[in-house]
């Protein structure tokens, strides 16, 4: 997974079935400092991600795994909601 | 698969329901050098890793998820093993002064709340032999060289 900012929303009319009612994310990856770093990138959410929010995103098959058993067409999911990066030690 | 070191673990109170109960750590991928390798990436933890620790990350979907008993669930990356010493047979490939701007630029490597610990050393461990007592060892086949077949079947003798 990756760390990025979400920077806006794609909407789509025409899309495939399975998109029907998924929202699509626009995001930012960065660093862990809030830096930006490389492109931009559509990803489907999964938990409820919004404007300015940073958050971890999965790439692959395995993206389209919340929405099991519907098969979604993604390569790319926010799954989880970033509160903070701890240097906690365990 | 990935060396790479944890500089960080994330809280993420809102998250997909395969991730409850695995920590989310924050790893900086390295080269043979201990220089920085990409950016930081998201890996679930199974070794219960700590910041500081070098670790090995696997970047494979299907290894991931069933490493940390999630099959079937968004996760891509898994932190497998906890690494002790790497050891190099040959030098990494020259670049002076890479490492050194890599182990300075990591130290600017900040997570937003808390502190990046230094590396503990500039690069991994590499075997030292003595010269001129030991043999070399034997020098890796490279693409493109001519090699002699070992079963005889050599087109050119037919």
């Amino acid at each position: 997974m990756f760390l990025a900012r979400v920077v806006g929303r794609v909407w789509a009319t025409v899309k495939a079935p399975a998109l029907e009612g998924k929202k699509l994310l626009l995001l930012q990856p960065i660093d862990p400092a809030g830096n930006d770093r490389g492109k931009n990138l559509v990803a489907v959410d999964a938990v409820g991600a919004g404007a300015g929010e940073v958050v971890y995103w999965c790439r692959g098959r395995e993206s389209s795994f919340p929405f099991l058993p519907q098969e979604v067409p993604t390569d790319a999911t926010v799954v989880g909601i970033v509160d903070s990066i701890s240097a906690a030690t365990q | 698969m990935l060396i790479a070191r944890i500089i960080g673990v994330l809280v993420a109170t809102q998250k997909h329901p395969s991730h409850e109960g695995r920590k989310a750590l924050l790893a900086q991928p390295l080269g043979l050098e201990g220089e920085l390798r990409g950016d930081p990436l998201v890996a679930l933890d199974w070794v219960d890793a700590g910041e500081g620790d070098l670790v090995l990350v696997t970047t494979e979907g299907w290894s991931a998820m069933t490493s940390v008993e999630r099959p079937q669930s968004p996760i891509d990356m898994a932190v497998i093993a906890v690494i002790d010493s790497v050891e190099l047979t040959e030098p990494a490939a020259e670049e002076p002064g890479r490492g050194e701007r890599a182990q300075q630029e990591l130290h600017q490597v900040e997570p937003r709340i808390g502190v990046v610990q230094p590396p503990e050393s500039g690069g991994f461990r590499r075997r030292r032999i003595a010269r001129g007592k030991v043999e070399q060892p034997p020098q890796p086949h490279r693409l493109g060289r001519h090699t002699p077949l070992q079963s005889g079947r050599d087109p050119e003798h037919q």
